[in-house]
């Protein structure tokens, strides 16, 4: 099965997809939606999103502000109802006891009673989940929270309340982790650790993460859901996603330069990608088209030096698939 | 539902505000039902001995109960109103109920545990103001080298009982009015001006309106006035404490209080099922 999913001509695809695997593969997916619809009010937050998150997977969740990324993540959890749809969660409906006590959650920011101490917070979640306060201990020191955890949360650094927010989805070892931005507040150095961390917890649960971080995507996540005004408008891994979004950019050296120029510049798109006198230029082509071009170049009195098709970063391809794409046909 | 009262056992225990309203209630108990009545009462003049009399048997141990129970009707019942807007409206404020109900115990569980650990803390709040009542009147009596003639037991226990039902009827309305407006201010705001306001003019007009009777007798206040009334406290026309009086027999005023707690879990437990939490 393609490990790519692009909305639009390949829509079909994706929905046969999710439709004949979800029964298939129900056994090994952490998270099921099908056909999920949300609206408040007039605003429709989720359009028809289909999507299957397989157990052991680290999976981002991608998209604008709007895009839907928190209702997705709150309809997981039963906290909003969807209008249409069916939503299974380690196997259960969405708000099943069982399934809630096996998930771990960390939804928008971080909230706790700002008069009481971390650790009390978390122990009032803990007792929630009929945990012992030795587990509150244990996650406080995964997210290095043990010195700070006697202080009133009140006091606390945004940095510091999403660890302790971490902290609190980490309780009773979850099978699924839901984090919702973990990364916000942080700096530099506790970017780094949620990055470890992620990848940690991935290797012993499955994590669902939505962020603006692009690049933290690209780095922990096996596969991503691309939302865009609700609707799902990518979905696959990471690496076919960008092999896929980069296929039609080429990057082409060749010398001299102004005999390149001569053929390169005939070409609808070319841009020279250096300065005046710089053999380096980047146009879009297909795959077949490439030989054509080199044939062109050399027939034109040019040595071709290099070929290469460019790999987008996560973030040329976000921003490929999230800007409006109506504009765009109009252009 | 255990692990849900757990939880909620835990955080009223840690939370200042319960130990702030039940403080406060105590010391408004102590202090309007027995300290300011006894300045009163010692400052009287002497020609006025019957009233002097009356006014310290009220505060002696032998009525300290009834006194206590009549101290709820109008201040004790809009306290604990405020007792119960925090306990649900503060989840609001903090956004913490994300957090609450995703922890496996159901809504419905989380909310159950909210009206009960409150029922508990009215109640642990209603015994500590009674047995500060007590223990000032004692004081009273040893000052005024009266004899310590205490109450008999069941007589004790039936004032607390009657506090107690009153405290959590009230706490039980304010937590709905948490739920209802999502937040302590409104609640606040709302829920005092409907029992001290609203119920108040009402009571009035009822007493110069024959016909705004029946609406009286299903009112918070008065049923609660009626209640205590039935402890044999004087209404206020005669030496009571404000918003005591026999407005309705005690197995009616039972009955309202029942009610409006009862309405109180639905509306919350119903909305907080069916609302969604963004």
């Amino acid at each position: 099965m393609d490990s790519l999913t692009l909305c639009g001509a390949e829509m079909t695809l994706h929905q046969e997809t999710a439709a004949g695997v979800i029964s298939r593969e129900n056994a090994t997916a952490a998270v099921c939606l099908e056909n999920l619809t949300k609206t408040f009010g007039t605003v429709r937050a989720l359009q028809d999103v289909t999507l299957r998150v397989r157990a052991g997977q680290v999976y981002g969740i991608l998209g604008p502000n709007g895009a839907g990324k928190t209702t997705l993540l709150r309809a997981l959890l039963g906290l909003v109802r969807c209008d249409t749809g069916t939503v299974r969660v380690l196997g259960k409906p969405p708000a099943d006891p069982q399934a809630l006590r096996r998930t771990g959650a960390l939804v928008e920011s971080p909230a706790f009673v700002p008069q009481l101490s971390g650790r009390v917070n978390l122990r009032v979640l803990a007792r929630a989940r009929a945990l012992h306060d030795n587990e509150v201990s244990r996650v406080l020191r995964a997210v290095g929270m043990q010195e700070a955890a006697g202080r009133r949360v009140a006091g606390y650094s945004l940095g510091m309340r999403q660890r302790l927010g971490v902290a609190a989805a980490m309780l009773g070892d979850p099978s699924l982790l839901i984090l919702d931005e973990p990364t916000n507040g942080l700096d530099p150095d506790g970017m780094a650790w949620m990055r470890g961390l992620i990848r940690e917890l991935g290797g012993r649960a499955t994590v669902l993460l939505s962020s603006h971080l692009l690049g933290e995507v690209q780095q922990v996540c096996d596969r991503v859901v691309v939302l865009d005004k609700g609707k799902v408008v990518a979905e696959g891994s990471v690496s076919a996603l960008l092999d896929r979004a980069g296929s039609r950019t080429v990057a082409v050296w060749a010398h001299p330069a102004d005999v390149a120029a001569k053929v390169l510049s005939t070409r609808p798109g070319a841009v020279l990608a250096g300065g005046p006198g710089d053999s380096h230029w980047r146009l879009d082509l297909d795959r077949d088209q490439i030989p054509g071009l080199v044939k062109a170049l050399v027939d034109g009195g040019a040595e071709v030096h290099e070929v290469r098709r460019e790999r987008q970063s996560l973030e040329q391809v976000f921003f490929d698939l999230t800007t409006d794409r109506d504009a765009g046909a109009g252009r | 539902m255990i692990t849900a009262l757990a939880a909620e056992v835990l955080l009223l225990r840690k939370r200042l505000a319960p130990f702030v309203v039940g403080g406060a209630w105590v010391i408004m108990v102590v202090g309007f039902g027995f300290l300011v009545p006894y300045i009163v009462y010692a400052t009287m003049g002497l020609s006025k001995q019957a009233g002097r009399a009356e006014l310290l048997a009220t505060l002696l141990p032998a009525a300290a109960h009834t006194t206590t129970a009549g101290t709820y009707p109008l201040f004790g019942g809009a306290i604990m109103l405020i007792l119960g807007v925090l306990v649900t409206g503060s989840e609001y404020r903090w956004g913490t109920w994300t957090a609450r109900l995703v922890q496996g115990p159901s809504r419905t569980q989380v909310v159950l545990a909210k009206f009960g650990v409150g029922a508990v803390t009215a109640t642990v709040i209603a015994t500590a103001a009674l047995a500060a009542a007590m223990v000032t009147s004692g004081v009273i009596a040893l000052t005024e080298q009266r004899p310590l003639s205490w109450p008999a037991a069941s007589a004790v226990v039936a004032s607390l009982g009657v506090a107690a039902f009153i405290s959590i009827a009230w706490m039980s309305v304010g937590a709905a009015l948490g739920v209802v407006f999502r937040g302590v201010g409104p609640a606040l705001g709302v829920g005092l001006l409907w029992t001290l306001g609203l119920e108040n003019a009402v009571s009035g007009l009822a007493g110069a309106v024959p016909g705004m009777e029946p609406v009286r007798a299903v009112l918070l206040g008065p049923a609660s006035g009626s209640l205590v009334a039935a402890l044999g406290e004087p209404s206020v026309g005669k030496g009571g404490a404000i918003g005591v009086g026999a407005y309705t027999s005690a197995a009616t005023a039972c009955a309202v209080l029942l009610g409006y707690a009862a309405t109180a879990i639905a509306v919350a437990t119903v909305m907080t099922r069916h609302r969604d939490i963004t």
